[in-house]
């Protein structure tokens, strides 16, 4: 495919509203709660199973917020690539004025 | 893993792991907002081209990371709750067998040992290891349980943490009953939760239906659904094996004559072997009709058939009776028949207690089928079904005591060949308050202090002309044992001033009316000094005696 069509507004809106995305990720209390386990169930083995899945948590909401963090900032470079590319073929068929 | 000691578990908290599933659940309504935030950073639907659908692509990787988060945290709050009701459960069971050492005099270590702690000396001090043992039973049922539980919470993490969630969790904390004794089975029992146990009841109801120590309204509950299913797997049974009959004899005999006959002849076979199960369950299904019956046994799958069928409340009655039939008796013919007369001694029982005053004391009657009743002479001649019965039958009266929170006045009832087989669970089983046996050939001992049953509480009941009673065929003649307090089968006068008929030969001792269905129920009832004594000797025992005197014997 070699066509395109760019509304550059609305993909800056999208780039920013990856800002929420990540704030919300940052406060979700997942890890203590499931960390909780261990002290209903003193001397069994969930406890530790329960620290387990609280890393595996934290690591897959730091891939998450990353994801959400790069795929922001990825609009954010489109956008401003496309409107710089727009102006540079302004500028190459109308002159520079 | 390592296993949580009594002293932990008793920490256990199903508090604690109701508040991780409330606050998973609140951490799942905040994932979802965030979820709809990041729908407003999807890519513009009017962004066309080769970097809009690679941006499409992002945006979906971190859709699904968030949607595979949101259904981590569904099962893991599915499995805290879980955990919860299972802790629950297993605290329940362990306050019973905390209660239970209290009120006896025993403690719970925080290892799980459990002491004797009472005064040497001390009241009931022969019934004492079986009590520890039951307590023992129950503390490791606790703990079986808990390291159940544990695994499975465990498992449950350790999966959604390796791989994520895959659908709805496994069963938490819903433990295969043990192989042991009637109180490990009620320890079990008691140590699931009550969703856990509606779990069992309805896809393992083979864990429960035939388990000694189960309450017996749940293996009524779960004899009942085998049942059904016995009887859907019957009619198919039926429907095929009658289609390939039609079909095989529809055009008469094949050209290979001896062939279609040996397959007609087999198709026959298993036609007549349906009809006697269809027999059987007609039987069983007619027997249970009652509102009032429970069907504590059900293993049709016997040459011989068994089942055990409750008239009242095995669970709560202060006075239960466990009757065992003896010599001929089967599911198919007598199973209706047992219990109605089961029924008619309760009904006996109840209206004892009424005129002794003692009014709303309940009874529960057990028509017990349980063992390879004797079916012909050559059998009946042998210990050997009565021997094997015994042992069943003594985990039977084990069971009904393991089950309740409180001590029946448990009664056993043998008849014929059956007293021989109660006899022989009577030297196995603890818990047995009462025991009458009627219509004697013996039961398999000549020391009635080898029965474990209180001291002057084995009645013998022996009719007038009853061939069987003075056989003496597998032990000394009951009624001339020492230490068996003999009981009417005369006509006689009540205590209430009614008259009671006499009984003769060997199938007439439950009959209605009675003097022998009237001792018989009053020592059901817990009424010994409302019986009709009498040593029971007769033409039988008088010749009996002679010989033995010609004899030097």
């Amino acid at each position: 495919m070699d066509g395109f069509e760019v509304p550059v507004a609305a993909l800056r809106d999208a780039g920013r509203a990856g800002a929420p995305v990540v704030d919300g990720l940052a406060v979700l209390p997942l890890v203590e709660a499931v960390a909780a386990v261990g002290t209903a169930l003193p001397g069994g083995g969930a406890g530790a199973a329960a620290a387990t899945l609280a890393a595996a948590w934290r690591a897959r909401l730091t891939a998450a917020t990353d994801a959400v963090t790069q795929q922001a900032g990825a609009l954010q470079i489109a956008a401003d690539g496309y409107r710089a590319a727009e102006r540079g073929a302004v500028a190459a068929l109308v002159g520079e004025r | 893993m390592t296993a949580a000691a009594l002293g932990q578990v008793r920490r256990w908290s199903a508090a604690g792991l109701d508040a991780v599933a409330i606050r998973l659940q609140a951490t799942g309504r905040a994932l979802a907002t965030v979820g709809e935030a990041l729908e407003r950073a999807r890519p513009p639907d009017a962004w066309r081209g080769a970097a809009a659908d690679a941006a499409r692509t992002g945006h979906e990787r971190v859709a699904t990371l968030l949607r595979m988060l949101a259904a981590d945290i569904v099962t893991v709050q599915a499995g805290a709750r879980a955990a919860s009701d299972a802790v629950g459960g297993i605290q329940a069971a362990l306050a019973q067998a905390q209660d239970l050492a209290d009120a006896t005099g025993f403690t719970l270590a925080a290892d799980g040992t459990v002491a004797d702690t009472a005064l040497s000396g001390s009241d009931a001090a022969e019934t004492r290891p079986a009590v520890q043992a039951e307590i023992v039973d129950r503390v490791e049922q606790v703990l079986r349980a808990s390291a159940v539980l544990d695994a499975d919470l465990a498992a449950l993490l350790m999966a959604v943490a390796q791989a994520g969630s895959t659908g709805s969790p496994a069963a938490i904390g819903v433990v295969a009953p043990p192989d042991g004794t009637p109180a490990d089975s009620a320890g079990w029992w008691s140590a699931l939760s009550p969703a856990a146990q509606r779990r069992v009841v309805a896809e393992h109801p083979e864990w429960v239906g035939n388990r000694d120590g189960i309450p017996s309204a749940v293996r009524d509950e779960a004899n009942r659904a085998l049942l059904d299913g016995q009887v859907a797997r019957f009619d198919a049974d039926l429907r095929s094996v009658r289609a390939r009959y039609d079909a095989l004899t529809a055009g008469g005999p094949a050209s290979l004559e001896a062939v279609w006959l040996a397959e007609r002849n087999d198709l026959l076979g298993r036609l007549g072997e349906l009809h006697r199960r269809e027999q059987v369950l007609d039987a069983v299904r007619a027997t249970i009709s009652g509102s009032d019956r429970r069907l504590l046994l059900l293993d049709l799958d016997r040459t011989r058939p068994r089942a055990a069928v409750a008239a009242g409340d095995v669970d709560a009655a202060e006075h239960v009776a466990v009757l065992t039939p003896g010599f001929g008796n089967t599911v198919r013919g007598d199973l209706t028949g047992v219990a109605d007369t089961a029924d008619a001694l309760r009904a006996r029982s109840l209206a004892a207690l009424d005129g002794a005053g003692r009014h709303g004391e309940t009874v529960a009657a057990v028509a017990w089928l349980g063992y390879d009743v004797p079916v012909g002479l050559f059998g009946v001649a042998t210990p050997d079904a009565a021997r094997a019965g015994g042992a069943d039958l003594a985990r039977f009266y084990e069971g009904v005591d393991a089950s309740r929170r409180t001590d029946p006045h448990l009664t056993a009832l043998g008849h014929s060949y059956g007293s021989l087989t109660t006899g022989y669970a009577l030297q196995q089983a603890v818990g047995v308050d009462d025991a009458v046996l009627f219509g004697s050939p013996g039961i398999g001992t000549d020391h009635v202090d080898a029965l474990h049953v209180p001291a002057g509480h084995t009645g013998v009941v022996e009719a007038s002309w009853d061939p069987v009673a003075d056989l003496g065929w597998f032990g000394d003649d009951p009624n001339r044992l020492d230490g068996v307090t003999g009981l009417s089968a005369r006509a006689a006068t009540l205590p209430d001033g009614t008259g009671s008929g006499g009984s003769v030969l060997h199938a007439q001792y439950l009959t209605p009316g009675s003097t022998s269905q009237y001792n018989i129920a009053a020592t059901v009832a817990g009424l010994p000094d409302q019986r009709i004594p009498d040593p029971g000797i007769g033409v039988g025992d008088v010749v009996r005696g002679a010989l033995d005197r010609r004899s030097g014997s």
